[in-house]
């Protein structure tokens, strides 16, 4: 069975009318003004280094017969939208961390957590594929740091006891 | 023969309110950043329109900007997006109302 939109009425039906309305107001306008012809470009030069000229405020490169006039330089607003990308970078970066009792979560430590000798004690295998082990539900919440250390503690002092229990089994 | 420039600028004001539209009636963030980017693309046609009507090249470079500051845009809003995420378990743009007026 095949799903056809449907014009959804109601609570949105008169702010999508407006913007139609202003489409169909806007349209109106710009039918009955003449604007004349393009200026256009001069078929010589070659557009794309000219922009490249421009953005980097090499004027002396930029070709002078039958050049494109009045074409100013950016290199002072090229370094301003190199500056926005960079903080738009860490401004992501920074909205994308995740904090689990207040230590950041990272996809690839590169120091091992201390929570983890812990859970490979207690005769777990850490799960390499970065998915979660089926045999123990731990619960990540934000609460549980103090209890992760707890853990932790718990862990190393059973990590003695299997570990004598181990050798103790084996011999 | 070159395209009258009125054409260009039915086109962009097409775009502009298929943007509008989108951000009026939806409720998803998503949908939002992409009516967004639709409505910053309708500058550009302008922008790029309006160069070749004047014979001038700034409007091309600027539109070249536009498109950067389009892509920083997009990153903070899929930043925010994942932190609505993560708190509300909804990209809904009504769910979360603590900052509202």
């Amino acid at each position: 069975m095949t799903t056809k939109p449907r014009l959804r009425v109601g609570r949105v039906l008169l702010p999508g009318v407006l913007a139609v309305g202003l489409f169909g107001l806007m349209a109106l306008i710009v039918l009955n003004t003449s604007f004349g012809g393009s200026q256009g470009f001069p078929e010589s030069i070659a557009i794309t280094s000219e922009l490249g000229y421009a953005m980097f405020q090499l004027d002396e490169l930029q070709s002078t017969a039958g050049s494109i006039p009045n074409t100013e330089s950016f290199l002072a607003a090229f370094f301003l939208i190199a500056v926005v990308l960079d903080a738009a970078l860490d401004g992501a970066i920074v909205l994308a961390k995740r904090e689990e009792g207040g230590k950041p979560v990272v996809a690839l430590p590169s120091q091992r957590d201390d929570a983890e000798p812990a859970r490979s004690a207690t005769g777990r295998e850490t799960v390499a594929d970065g998915g979660s082990d089926s045999t123990e539900s731990v619960t990540t919440t934000g609460s549980d740091a103090d209890s992760a250390t707890d853990s932790t503690a718990a862990g190393n002092g059973n990590d003695d006891n299997d570990g004598d229990g181990n050798t103790g089994g084996d011999a | 023969m070159a395209v009258e420039v009125q054409y260009y600028v039915l086109l962009s004001m097409a775009l502009f309110s298929i943007g509008l539209f989108g951000i009026l009636t939806r409720r998803n963030a998503l949908l939002f950043l992409m009516s967004v980017e639709l409505m910053l693309n309708a500058a550009n046609i302008n922008l790029i329109a309006f160069a070749f009507y004047h014979g001038n090249l700034t409007g091309q470079v600027f539109a070249l900007f536009t498109m950067a500051l389009a892509a920083a845009e997009v990153a903070i809003g899929l930043g925010i997006l994942l932190v609505l995420y993560r708190n509300f378990r909804d990209v809904d743009v009504t769910v979360p109302t603590t900052m509202r007026w």
